[in-house]
């Protein structure tokens, strides 16, 4: 084969990264999860595709080898496009002084490239790019006897780096944390098979898609995914393409369409046979899509938030921590802060034995930490440790949902029991809870008047510090009876579904005339019987 | 053989500095949508004001390390007076450009045969990383060599220490610029992460502590302790745009050590696109980095 060769198979292996570059991005988390790893291997191609523009037609002279090179490492950016930058620097070297190429040469080539590529890295990390480029290089060398062909060492390059790649995440333990390939080597798997791509006698030598070689190639738009936060299902599938459906069916606009559908999209056709892997908030609108062109061979749905979840889970069995909550707010801003288990309950509706119980055995894990929300339920957690003989159950005697959130916001939860146990009980010293709640019956307690249907303020343990006709006023009151006030830091209010927004905007400038110096923060708690439930600090 | 310094946007090097230690700087670069800007050190495209009053009104930065071509050329023209080049770059933890500039270094060789490039991996950013190019000036200004130089910042650098804490992790989380389990980043009230620079150079979140004042003085109760000769050197207070929280560091800090000095500024656009406003860190000589993850 004749060198020329060389400048189609960087053109497609440029085209095919061009292409992958969202889901590239998508996929870095090594060795900073900035997501960027398409659009630095991207640039570092564009360099590579401004050489091949001005070489044109013509014939390569080692000249251009060089230019090619050195093109790349100029348009190279970021870590990934260095590096990549560095293995064409060895793949081009290898193959200056050729006028053809075969697959002997290319083998020197792809073993140079690598060398390179290492030799860029001053601690080379294994499950990267580097990886997949050594392993692609020895399979296709195994594979490797007389009747290779160039066509044949590039399909087992591509089947050795497709093998590799699949392995990164049990070489490269942040892969596996976030459950993703290492973006890097796709961005090699990428690159040769494109490479591959152009050895096909129909392949076409055009530069249409890199006319605009301009550093701003718009990503691919709308992508279902969002921002890490979700994640969706992971939807993969063959399909038959039927017989009367092949010669209309087009596998760009399938790409364009499912853009809207969902992101990290990988689709390759094989004659009748498609094959999609996409991750999709809907699944069901993939399917629908994918069975009017013929019958599914294969199928497979993941739900990837359980998932996430279980593997969570799954790495801090060794201590959970269990917390009870009596509103839907509480539970969610406890389970942000690492809360495995709650059981509902609390003021008006006791947690019994049983469920706590329940809730301990559920969490599995060698040491319980138990945040109660109320004082009875103090009592509840003890007999609970002696029911639960196999599991280590420390109890932060937690006296009220603010004081269940004070224990949890200093933490680190998958720090040791021991660790997390102390930080809790430091956390509580000094910290005071008010609550605002409507009186149901008339009477004087600890010297206040009450009517029903007054609002009344609380401090900790159930005394009565006063009483007025709205919430906000018996908020003001309340919070100039904290012990301490004038040194209170900050002040987390949690508000009930009852509670207005004006309301609680009133309720912090109230706080902040006792309180100057404070940062006051307000959070939807969702709790049952007190309208506002304050934590002081 | 003469020898020029050379840093990059992250040791947040004032002009005055620059100018009086003769240290030069290669510049990253940063992006909001379409609109991309230098990294200036001197605020040339965008003032410091208006860079942090747009991300606290929701505007997120993307940032990119040293360029190639911006090294090529810098390289070049410190090469060309006749100087050979120490490079002190940005963490590793925190960006590639410590692995450009070496991959840069070996292709100008051929260039300039016999000249020195040295590219020293920081493993911190910030002042931290300036001061260590302030020490070289001064052991260049004290008649040390290249490679005197070079092999003393090598030894010490993990001595250079940062305490820090940011008003949100958002931020640095989304830049993908530090290391904490997820339930540290859990919904958050007046609780403000304390974080330091570990061995590998990552931003490190190793507490949580209640309440902002509480936050700032622990960042000077922390560098008091880890700091040592504190009277024979100047602790740098950084801060993204809240000048009195990085003063009540100051006054803090001048209480525990009386006599130490302190100097403030204003924390440039690369660690401030990966920090956010109202951050305050502090950056001093201290123990090694490994005591100061051990006690904490």
């Amino acid at each position: 084969m004749e060198i020329n060769i060389v400048k189609k198979m960087l053109l497609a292996g440029s085209k095919n990264i061009l292409e992958n570059k969202q889901t590239l991005n998508d996929m870095n988390v090594f060795p900073i999860p900035d997501g960027d790893t398409g659009t630095n291997m991207d640039k570092t191609m564009s360099g590579i595709v401004k050489v091949l523009m001005e070489i044109g037609d013509r014939d390569l002279t080692p000249a251009d080898f060089d230019e090619l090179y050195k093109s790349a490492l100029m348009n190279s950016q970021g870590n990934s496009g260095v590096i990549l930058s560095q293995w064409l620097k060895g793949f081009l070297k290898a193959l200056r002084e050729e006028t053809e190429l075969n697959p002997g040469n290319l083998d020197e080539a792809f073993i140079s490239g690598m060398q390179s590529a290492y030799s860029a890295v001053a601690d080379p990390v294994e499950g990267t790019f580097l990886t997949v480029c050594r392993e692609a290089q020895e399979e296709a060398e195994d594979l490797f006897d007389e009747d290779t062909t160039v066509k044949d060492f590039m399909k087992n390059v591509v089947e050795g780096a497709s093998m590799s790649l699949k392995n990164t995440p049990e070489k490269l333990a942040i892969l596996k944390e976030y459950d993703v390939l290492d973006s890097g080597g796709m961005g090699f798997l990428c690159l040769v098979t494109g490479m591959l791509s152009a050895l096909e006698e129909d392949y076409v030598y055009d530069f249409s898609e890199f006319e605009s070689l301009k550093p701003s190639f718009s990503g691919n738009g709308a992508a279902a995914g969002g921002d890490g936060e979700e994640f969706g299902y992971c939807t993969e599938l063959i399909v038959k393409i039927e017989e009367d459906k092949l010669a209309s069916f087009n596998a760009d606009t399938v790409r364009i369409d499912m853009n809207s559908f969902g992101n990290s999209l990988v689709l390759v056709q094989d004659g009748a046979d498609l094959k999609i892997h996409i991750h999709t908030l809907k699944p069901e609108d993939i399917l629908a899509y994918f069975h009017r062109f013929g019958e599914f061979q294969k199928l497979k749905i993941e739900n990837m938030t359980l998932q996430h979840h279980e593997n969570f889970l799954a790495a801090t069995q060794d201590c959970a921590i269990i917390a009870v909550a009596d509103g839907d707010g509480i539970e969610k801003l406890y389970k942000s802060l690492g809360v495995k288990g709650i059981v509902r309950g609390g003021q008006s509706d006791n947690v019994s034995v049983q469920n706590l119980l329940g809730a301990c055995k559920a969490a599995a894990a060698k040491h319980v930490i138990l945040l109660p929300n109320n004082k009875n339920i103090i009592m509840t957690a003890e007999k609970v440790r002696e029911l639960c003989p196999d599991t280590v159950i420390h109890i932060v005697p937690t006296k009220s949902m603010a004081e269940g959130y004070c224990a949890l916001s200093l933490i680190d939860a998958n720090a040791n029991y021991d660790v997390i146990e102390k930080t809790m009980l430091e956390s509580l010293s000094g910290v005071h809870t008010g609550f605002v709640s409507v009186a149901d019956k008339s009477g004087t307690y600890n010297g206040v008047e009450v009517k029903a249907g007054d609002h009344i303020g609380v401090i900790d343990d159930d005394i009565i510090v006063c009483a007025a006709n709205d919430p906000v006023t018996a908020l003001t009151e309340l919070t100039k009876k904290v012990p301490g006030i004038a040194d209170v830091e900050a002040v987390t209010v949690f508000a009930s579904n009852d509670v207005l927004v004006t309301h609680v905007q009133a309720a912090k400038t109230a706080i902040k005339s006792s309180c100057p110096s404070a940062e006051i923060s307000a959070a939807y708690g969702g709790q049952g019987i007190y309208d506002l439930v304050v934590l002081y600090q | 053989m003469a020898f020029s310094i050379i840093t990059d946007s992250t040791s947040d090097l004032s002009k005055d500095l620059r100018e009086k230690f003769g240290i030069d700087y290669c510049k990253m670069e940063f992006s909001e949508g379409e609109k991309h800007y230098l990294a200036s050190l001197d605020w040339d495209d965008i003032s410091s004001k208006e860079f942090y009053d747009s991300m606290r009104q929701g505007k997120r930065y993307k940032t990119v390390q040293v360029p190639v071509k911006t090294f090529d050329e810098k390289f070049r023209e410190h090469l060309e007076k006749g100087n050979d080049i120490l490079y002190i770059a940005c963490s590793s933890g925190l960006s590639g450009s410590i692995n450009t500039a070496k991959v840069l270094s070996e292709e100008l060789r051929s260039s300039y045969p016999g000249r020195k490039i040295v590219c020293i991996d920081s493993l911190i950013s910030g002042l931290g990383q300036g001061s260590m190019a302030i020490k070289a000036a001064e052991m260049q200004a004290e008649g040390k060599t290249l490679e005197e130089t070079a092999a003393w910042i090598e030894e010490h650098k993990l001595f250079f220490n940062q305490y820090g804490t940011v008003e949100s992790l958002d931020y640095l989380k989304a830049a993908g610029r530090v290391t904490a389990s997820s339930a540290f980043f859990g919904n958050l009230f007046a609780v403000k992460p304390i974080l330091i620079s570990d061995l590998e150079g990552h931003n490190l979140a190793v507490k949580k502590v209640k309440g902002r004042k509480s936050s700032l003085d622990e960042l000077a109760i922390m560098s008091a302790k880890y700091i040592e000769n504190p009277l024979d050197q100047t602790v740098y207070i950084g801060h993204a745009d809240d000048e009195a929280a990085a003063n009540a560091v100051a006054d803090k800090l001048k209480e525990l050590i009386p006599g130490v000095k302190t100097g403030l500024y204003v924390i440039g656009p690369i660690v401030g696109a990966s920090v956010g406003p109202g951050t305050v860190i502090a950056f001093y000589y201290g123990k090694n980095k490994k005591e100061q993850l051990d006690g904490n």
